[in-house]
């Protein structure tokens, strides 16, 4: 696989606690690849410093094979766009408006919009089904919509590589199918390489060409979901006995959890 | 109707409210001039008694009102913008307090300082005022009322000291008016003071009114689309700073224009920074121009504070702003 | 994280605290135009020695006690109104209530200088109570939030605050005066002003220990009270009320002293923990506490001339609350 984004002995520590301590990490090009593991392991922390967001304390990130953080940050935001948890915006902004923002990289201080910026813009809005939307303020628009249009603004930007953080966790289950199936259409249909962090497990199996799972803050395994969802892997990284089978609709793997067991029993005070 | 299209005609009403604004300003006062009289002595060079007041006396306090109004309400602006906050002001964070607190202490420890000088000290004050309100606004689980809580901490605190100073100096009665934000007995001398921060502190915000809507997306999102939120949070810090510094050196601190005009300007405006931060200044200017004429009816033939009218006009927008608030979550 | 020793024990830290108080009162009554030593203060007291019985009657005995009343009242104000409001940046100063007590005796001592002393309190009390009750209004309904009540305070505070400014201007009689007042001070209290005070302790304070226990009910959230058999909005005006009562009476005879109420229960919440039934005792005395010291530091510091105490409070208190809330950021 060709590698698009990796991580060489990153270590990265919020104050004075160490949350990472140098982890090696691939993320292979023109796929979608989803980071899994228990709530604190530090998926979240991981996904920032991929996207420069977060520095690290030690150790580098590799964007197509040259180092991140020795080039200037309007450049790797041509490369790289990152849709955050919970995106904040004020209220009374349009989806329009907000998708011109992603056009930011490319632009000087004082230049108006060009016309490749026009044609990005409608390229991104129709991508995400935004169009008929596209004047309508933030607020007014469903969860779902309104993670589509934060898309479309990083869909703007005009990147190869879009990383999200927890894209679906706070949506009712038809719109985070609807954001899913959108993210698999750019990249099926548009080539763009997506990484992300999903707390569903079956939905992240569904997904995802590529799993990387995480545990106390090193990669547990990687690889396909075919090979990543094994027995011990739910045994050590969640505390769940569970029973692996080949979903009915399209032979990709799903977990059943049939009970605790491990660190969380632990943590229940079972044991 | 599109979006564009209201904004312009907003602008051009506003536009117009200004200048009669302007107008009135120079017309109403304890001698009689009228309304035809003043805008003509404006253009006109007729050596007048009418010129006279105007030139010497008026004008300079309305083009005092136009600046000051113009710098606060930019200032509060760039301040909501910056920390999200929609309680954001001058005067809610210790800005205005600082401010005061230095000028007060430097008429009492160097009693002939001139008016450049004091802003110097001012602009000291609401960095310090400012300073400490801003380092809690990245704290974690901040909230707007949180932050607000403690730039009143802050606001009591710093009054307190201006509060000694004044009375363990006994000087009480000029400085209490001009601590009330008064812009009666301006001359050309603050104009000239003020004029420069106005034109550097409002130009640059306008050049960098993207980057500040940017910055209005969260730190995160910023930094993933390439900005350099430090160093542009540091220039709209200094632009806040010198636009509210130099306004409270000249004017004393004039509460609530930062705090109000933003909000109505966003409402009409919407959330581009490229027009709000132009129409913020503008409505700002219009709003002091207005509240100046009306500060003159309080004690009629006596002049009042400016800063209790906008204290008057703004204390039920302030509780607005609460109970949206309350709504809003 | 290690366990401070003294959460373990509050009564032994509130046995302290009570201690300090006492060590500061007699301190206390030492400084002023005339310097007396401690040992001098306690013969005094006891009858030993009439040596300075004439000035400790006669001006320092009463402040002091006054001090630790006062001081107590908005000490044990702050911690309900923080507890009630669920945010731990409220106080009686903050939400308005001590502005509206200075703009009605700023209205008295500009408008009316010559009615009888009395009146002063009384009127302080009553603005106090009057913004009380706009803030209750405006809160009314049900579903008020803690963060909204703390925002109209605030907005409360401004009106009363552009009243004193508009009061100031229009009418300048001895505005030093007033300035003075407003910003608190203990010069000149007597036993008068203990007479005064002492009744509504006596009546707030017995409640609020009788209520410490729903008082902690208050954090779990309005939903969660109503469902452990509590009716939130009927107790929150109890403890309002009781929170403005007690601030009101303290701010009626000292005037506008600020910072006792924000800071109080932060040191007593650090000390003893927060539980309301050794919270608010502690909060009472640390309240006692700071305002002996503050007024002890304005006499002592360059005698004879006084430092209000209010001036004292905020330039001692406010610096510390800031470090407080760097603290506690640090440690989310």
């Amino acid at each position: 696989m060709t590698v698009k984004l990796a991580a060489e002995k990153l270590t990265l520590s919020y104050d004075t606690s160490t949350i990472i301590n140098e982890i090696d990490l691939e993320i292979p090009e023109g796929k979608i690849s989803v980071l899994i593991g228990s709530n604190g392991c530090g998926k979240s922390t991981i996904l920032k410093a991929l996207a420069r967001i977060m520095p690290p304390e030690r150790g580098s990130v590799y964007l197509d094979g040259k180092e991140i953080h020795k080039q200037p940050s309007k450049e790797i935001a041509k490369k790289m766009a990152i849709l955050p948890q919970s995106p904040q915006a004020p209220e009374g902004l349009t989806v329009e408006e907000l998708c011109y923002f992603g056009r930011h990289p490319h632009k000087k201080l004082l230049s108006k919009h060009t016309k490749e910026d026009h044609d990005m813009v409608d390229w991104a809005l129709q991508a995400t089904g935004m169009v008929e939307w596209r004047n309508r303020t933030l607020d007014a628009l469903s969860g779902g919509q309104r993670q589509r249009a934060w898309i479309s603004m990083s869909l703007a930007q005009g990147t190869d590589l879009l990383l999200l953080d927890e894209p679906t966790t706070f949506l009712d289950i038809a719109h985070q199918i609807e954001v899913l199936e959108l993210l698999k259409q750019l990249n099926r249909e548009h080539g763009r390489t997506i990484v992300m962090i999903l707390h569903d497990l079956n939905q992240a199996s569904q997904y995802a060409d590529y799993l990387i799972s995480i545990l106390d803050g090193k990669v547990y395994s990687a690889g396909a979901p075919v090979e990543v969802f094994t027995p011990e892997l739910f045994r050590d990284v969640f505390g769940l006995e569970c029973y692996i089978m080949k979903s009915p609709v399209d032979q990709k793997p799903m977990c059943l959890p049939t009970g605790l067991c491990g660190r969380a029993l632990v943590k229940t005070g079972q044991i | 109707m599109n979006v564009s299209g209201n904004r312009f005609v907003i602008f051009i009403t506003a536009f117009i409210l200004f200048i009669a604004g302007i107008g009135l300003n120079l017309s109403v006062g304890a001698s009689h001039i009228s309304f035809a009289a003043a805008l003509k002595s404006l253009v006109v060079l007729d050596h007048s008694k009418e010129q006279l007041i105007i030139t010497t006396l008026r004008l300079p306090r309305t083009l005092i009102a136009v600046f000051v109004g113009a710098n606060l309400a930019v200032a509060g602006a760039l301040m909501q913008a910056m920390s999200r906050n929609p309680l954001a002001s001058p005067q809610l964070f210790g800005v205005n307090a600082g401010a005061s607190l230095a000028v007060v202490a430097s008429i009492v420890l160097f009693p002939h300082l001139n008016a450049f000088s004091s802003v110097g000290f001012a602009l000291i004050g609401a960095a310090t005022g400012g300073f400490i309100v801003y380092s809690f606004s990245s704290s974690g689980g901040m909230t707007p009322v949180k932050l607000a809580l403690i730039g009143m901490a802050v606001h009591l605190f710093l009054s307190s000291f201006t509060q000694g100073i004044i009375i363990l100096n006994e000087s009480a009665g000029d400085v209490l008016y001009w601590m009330t934000g008064a812009i009666d007995g301006s001359n050309w001398q603050d104009v000239s003071v003020v004029l420069p921060f106005t034109i550097i502190g409002i130009g640059l915000a306008v050049i960098f009114s993207g980057a500040v809507s940017i910055l209005g997306l969260g730190d995160e999102t910023a930094k993933g689309l390439g900005q350099n939120t430090k160093g542009i949070k540091a220039l709209v810090s200094i632009l806040i700073l010198i636009l509210a510094g130099s306004s409270v050196a000249v004017a004393g601190p004039i509460g609530f224009v930062g705090l109000m005009v933003p909000h109505i300007v966003r409402k009409l405006a919407g959330e581009n920074y490229k027009f709000v931060i132009p129409f913020t200044a503008l409505f700002g200017a219009l709003l002091l121009v207005y509240a100046d004429v009306l500060a003159r009816f309080i004690a009629f033939p006596y002049e009042s504070p400016v800063g209790i009218v906008t204290a008057v006009l703004g204390t039920p927008f302030f509780l607005y702003l609460a109970r949206k608030e309350r709504n809003s979550r | 994280m290690k366990k401070s020793l003294h959460i373990k024990h509050p009564y032994m830290m509130i046995i302290f605290l009570f201690l300090v108080m006492i060590a500061c009162v007699i301190i206390s009554m030492g400084y002023g135009a005339l310097y007396i030593a401690p040992g001098d203060v306690l013969k005094n007291l006891f009858g030993i020695s009439g040596e300075y019985q004439f000035i400790i009657q006669k001006y320092r005995l009463a402040r002091v006690i006054l001090a630790v009343l006062a001081g107590a009242g908005l000490g044990v104000s702050g911690a309900i109104l923080q507890g009630v409001i669920r945010n731990p940046l409220a106080s009686p100063d903050v939400i308005g209530i001590t502005k509206g007590a200075s703009l009605a005796a700023m209205v008295v001592i500009l408008i009316f200088p010559a009615v009888p002393l009395i009146v002063l309190p009384l009127s302080a009390f009553a603005g106090a109570g009057l913004v009380a009750v706009l803030l209750i209004i405006f809160v009314r309904k049900k579903n008020a939030r803690p963060s909204t009540i703390a925002l109209v305070g605030i907005a409360l505070g401004s009106v009363c605050h552009a009243g004193m400014q508009y009061m100031m201007v229009k009418f300048p009689g001895d505005v030093n005066a007033a300035l003075i007042w407003v910003t608190g001070s203990l010069w000149g209290r007597n036993w008068d002003e203990i007479k005064l005070l002492a009744p509504w302790l006596m009546i707030f304070l017995p409640i609020l220990f009788f209520l410490a226990s729903k008082l902690d009910l208050m954090s779990l959230g309005d939903e969660l009270v109503d469902g452990l058999g509590e009716r939130s909005a009927r107790l929150r005006f109890i403890l309002i009320f009781a929170a403005v009562g007690l601030a009101g009476s303290c701010v009626a005879v000292v005037g506008s002293i600020g910072f006792i109420g924000l800071i109080a229960p932060h040191i007593a919440r650090r000390l003893v923990g927060t539980k309301s039934k050794h919270l608010l005792p502690a909060s009472g005395l640390a309240g006692s506490i700071i305002l002996l010291a503050s007024d002890t530091l304005g006499r002592g510091l360059m005698p004879p001339v006084e430092i209000p105490a209010g001036i004292l409070t905020a330039i001692l208190g406010a610096p510390y609350f800031l470090y407080l809330l760097k603290q506690e950021a640090r440690k989310k």
